[in-house]
């Protein structure tokens, strides 16, 4: 019995250490954020809507009046902390995207969209780990953008 | 209003402590700042507001402790009834004061939630600063899962 409670009592120490242990690990992990891009383009010229966006669209269209959304690019980039990751989107605009630091359960991001060399849109913010955002207005052909941003530490 | 010595406004400053400028921006001011004492001393100035703002925006919403709160409000509650030892009122009411402590609790609770990252129907994304050389920009959200849209005019 005795030997019985002391396995007991080993376990549950040995338990506390990875415990313990565990979120060092984590921490480590942390440094990397992984970062999905979807590149999207709205319209109301077309009644369509991309395969790929069948599960993000319903949502997008309780508050948008397009009809059609069709993906334009998708990236995924792993980006270590105050590293930008860029993309280049249509009519020579850029996307940038730097995560500066993860606070409370959300990622501090930087995020610029420039017109050739110059910043015209900048913004800081703070997105739920594993949630997403979207960004639009910049003007496309007969649509606009949208980006739709998901923030993850993995 | 521009800083001290007059060289950058101090919208510049501020922005340049929030890390909001362009790369070449940041160091120009970096260099600036290391000659010139008062324009540092406007730097630390909103270096110091920033830092405040950041310590109580990261206190926890939830620091009040509703079971303390209950306890509280429990004890009053006795101290007022042992004033009124056996008084009718007392008696006749003590569910309606228990229904108003649970409710308060729920209503505080509820409060306290509000900045909790673990909230479900918090914002999926907070935007704490934009810089735009467009007027028209629009944050909101979509109404079920809370997802942050980020607006802006490009015309």
């Amino acid at each position: 019995m005795y030997s019985f409670i002391r396995l007991i009592r080993l376990t549950a120490i040995a338990a506390g250490v990875i415990w313990c242990w565990c979120p060092a690990q984590t921490a480590f992990a942390q440094n990397q954020v992984l970062t999905h891009v979807k590149v999207i383009q709205a319209s109301t010229q077309t009644r369509s809507v991309d395969p790929a966006l069948r599960q993000i669209v319903p949502e997008l269209e309780k508050v948008f009046r397009y009809t059609g959304y069709t993906l334009l690019q998708e990236k995924t980039l792993s980006l270590a902390f105050q590293q930008p990751g860029r993309i280049l989107l249509p009519d020579s605009r850029t996307l940038v995207l730097t995560p500066t630091s993860s606070q409370g359960g959300r990622i501090q991001y930087d995020i610029q969209i420039l017109n050739r060399k110059d910043a015209v849109f900048q913004t800081r913010v703070l997105l739920k780990n594993k949630r997403s955002m979207t960004i639009g207005g910049p003007r496309s052909d007969h649509g606009v953008l949208l980006f739709h941003i998901t923030g993850s530490l993995p | 209003m521009t800083s001290p010595c007059g060289r950058y406004s101090e919208k510049q400053i501020s922005r340049f402590i929030d890390g909001a400028l362009s790369r070449q921006a940041l160091e120009q001011i970096r260099q600036h700042l290391d000659t010139c004492s008062a324009c540092r001393d406007l730097a630390d100035q909103f270096r110091e507001v920033t830092k405040t703002f950041d310590e109580l925006a990261e206190q926890p919403g939830s620091a009040i402790d509703p079971n303390r709160l209950y306890r509280t409000m429990q004890e009053t509650e006795e101290k007022s009834a042992g004033f009124r030892t056996g008084g009718f009122f007392s008696r006749r009411f003590r569910p309606l004061l228990a229904a108003a402590s649970v409710a308060a609790l729920v209503i505080i609770g509820g409060i306290a939630l509000i900045d909790n990252p673990i909230t479900p129907d918090s914002p999926s994304a907070i935007v704490t600063s934009i810089d735009t050389e467009y007027t028209a920009v629009m944050i909101f959200e979509t109404p079920d899962t809370h997802h942050t849209i980020v607006w802006y005019s490009d015309t």
